[in-house]
């Protein structure tokens, strides 16, 4: 594979389009660093472990198996809490990751994080040796999410194991592309939270989710996610939060607004690092959450953050609810990024040469 | 085993049911304990710094921070942990944590991995 020299990343898209494709080009990935000793993980949806587990036999025991739909539910923490737990655990040897963070299943309040989420990787691993394959079903996910992966991966791979650099490649665009306007949930309670208030904005969050069904553990998780926000607010944006509670599509849906403005994208996505002090609230916002907005801008940020009512922590989507909204034709999202029309010409380019490969 | 406090002081500040939000010193043996109770937030851990600095200035040979009493524990907090545990050598700063609410938040921000954390108050006295 190109670019596998040591201290250098490697982050190909693969575009399959059936199970046969998908195995083509994944088995050899897996096998080939399982016989250069290599540590390989894949963190994918159930279906794709599924057909690996069967392929592998008995070499997926020594691959670090991961459902992706749970582990990687919230993009935003996937890089912490996947990617880098993986790679640090095995410092100074090349390490292999398959993961595939997009299925057609996911929201479109998901699916602005997803592609942001791609773009990053590129910067949080930059300089470190490894290589990141990321699948993407060609059959099921819309034109959006395949032009996007063309923009956030400097690799494409298409068809028995072509590897192009991709024309397209702009990870930065994506960030900004994403970094989107959050609407306010409906009919949402607001509490304007300062210094002070961090105790009042506990008691109503808490009681909150716990009339919104959550269990005591995960009421916790909420109320801790929005304390880290509101005291990110009065501690950096050195203002008061508004905080805006509601709930929507079976979720809790919390937005925490400031006059700050969060300019490292890569904020709650490093994993805490010996003798880092502080910074540690946007990541465990990120491990708690099931889903990370955030727009954030000179003049004011909004930090979205979504909980999932109705099942609790732990609970595994089961394969078949993923199929079933693969069959309806869902799509992640119905909405063109506002930047392709510029670039639309290298992107409609790769997208024809993934297509008819 | 227990020899009269040298310092109490308890700051609580208002609660609504749980243990009110405090910090007490004492010292136990060779070993200085610091007890924070209720809810260890951005509110609470200025306190928690004044009385790590308070307590290392006595230069024990063990500081206990205990979080039994913690019943909420946000990254203000662990940051005072990590600032207690890195700023003197001589000091073995052992951090005592049993439960959800503290310990969770420690694993996910890989504090467990550098700080020294202890389920009981007497495995942190424990001189091995």
């Amino acid at each position: 594979m190109p670019g596998s020299s040591e201290t250098s990343f490697t982050h190909p898209a693969l575009f399959y389009g059936t199970p046969k494709e998908y195995l083509a080009d994944t088995v050899p990935f897996i096998t080939g660093g399982l016989s250069a000793g290599e540590p390989v993980a894949v963190a994918v949806p159930p279906a794709g472990l599924g057909l690996l587990r069967r392929e592998l036999g008995t070499d997926a025991d020594l691959v670090h198996l991961l459902d992706m739909t749970h582990a990687g539910r919230n993009p935003g923490r996937i890089i912490p809490g996947v990617l880098r737990a993986f790679a640090d655990a095995h410092p100074g040897v090349h390490v292999r990751i398959i993961g595939e963070p997009l299925w057609a299943g996911r929201s479109e309040a998901e699916y602005p994080a997803c592609a942001q989420h791609e773009a990053l990787i590129n910067h949080a691993f930059s300089g470190r040796w490894a290589t990141i394959l990321c699948p993407y079903d060609t059959a099921s996910l819309g034109p959006v999410a395949l032009a996007d992966a063309v923009r956030t991966h400097p690799w494409l791979i298409d068809g028995a194991d072509e590897w192009r650099a991709s024309g397209a490649y702009s990870p930065d665009d994506v960030v900004a592309d994403y970094n989107r306007e959050l609407p306010e949930p409906p009919a949402a309670a607001v509490l304007v939270v300062g210094a002070n208030g961090l105790r009042e904005l506990r008691k109503f969050v808490a009681e909150t989710a716990v009339r919104a069904g959550l269990a005591e553990d995960r009421a916790h998780d909420v109320v801790l996610v929005v304390t880290e926000l509101a005291s990110n607010s009065v501690e950096h944006a050195s203002s008061d939060a508004t905080v805006l509670l509601g709930q929507g599509g079976g979720q809790l849906v919390c937005q925490v607004r400031d006059c700050g403005h969060i300019e490292d994208p890569l904020a709650g996505r490093r994993p805490g690092a010996p003798g880092q002090r502080r910074g540690r609230g946007l990541l465990l916002v990120n491990h708690l959450a099931d889903l990370v907005r955030v727009h954030t801008t000179p003049s004011g940020t909004t930090v979205e953050v979504r909980f999932q009512l109705g099942w609790e922590v732990g609970f595994l989507p089961a394969a078949g609810h993923v199929s079933r909204a693969r069959h309806s034709g869902q799509r992640p999202t119905g909405q063109a990024p506002r930047q392709l029309m510029s670039t639309g010409n290298e992107v409609e380019a790769e997208l024809r040469h993934v297509r008819h490969a | 085993m227990f020899d009269t406090p040298d310092s109490e002081i308890q700051e609580p500040s208002g609660d609504d049911g749980g243990a009110a939000d405090g910090v007490t010193l004492e010292k136990l043996d060779e070993a200085l304990v610091l007890r924070v109770t209720g809810a260890l937030d951005l509110t609470l851990a200025p306190k928690l710094r004044q009385f790590v600095d308070r307590a290392q200035r006595q230069a024990p040979s063990v500081l206990v921070i205990d979080l039994t009493g913690v019943s909420f524990l946000a990254s203000a907090g662990m940051a005072e942990l990590v600032r207690a545990h890195r700023s003197t050598a001589s000091i073995a700063v052992r951090v005592v944590a049993t439960g959800r609410v503290t310990v969770r938040p420690l694993q996910l921000t890989r504090l467990t991995d550098e700080l020294v954390i202890v389920p009981t108050l007497s495995a942190a006295l424990d001189p091995a």
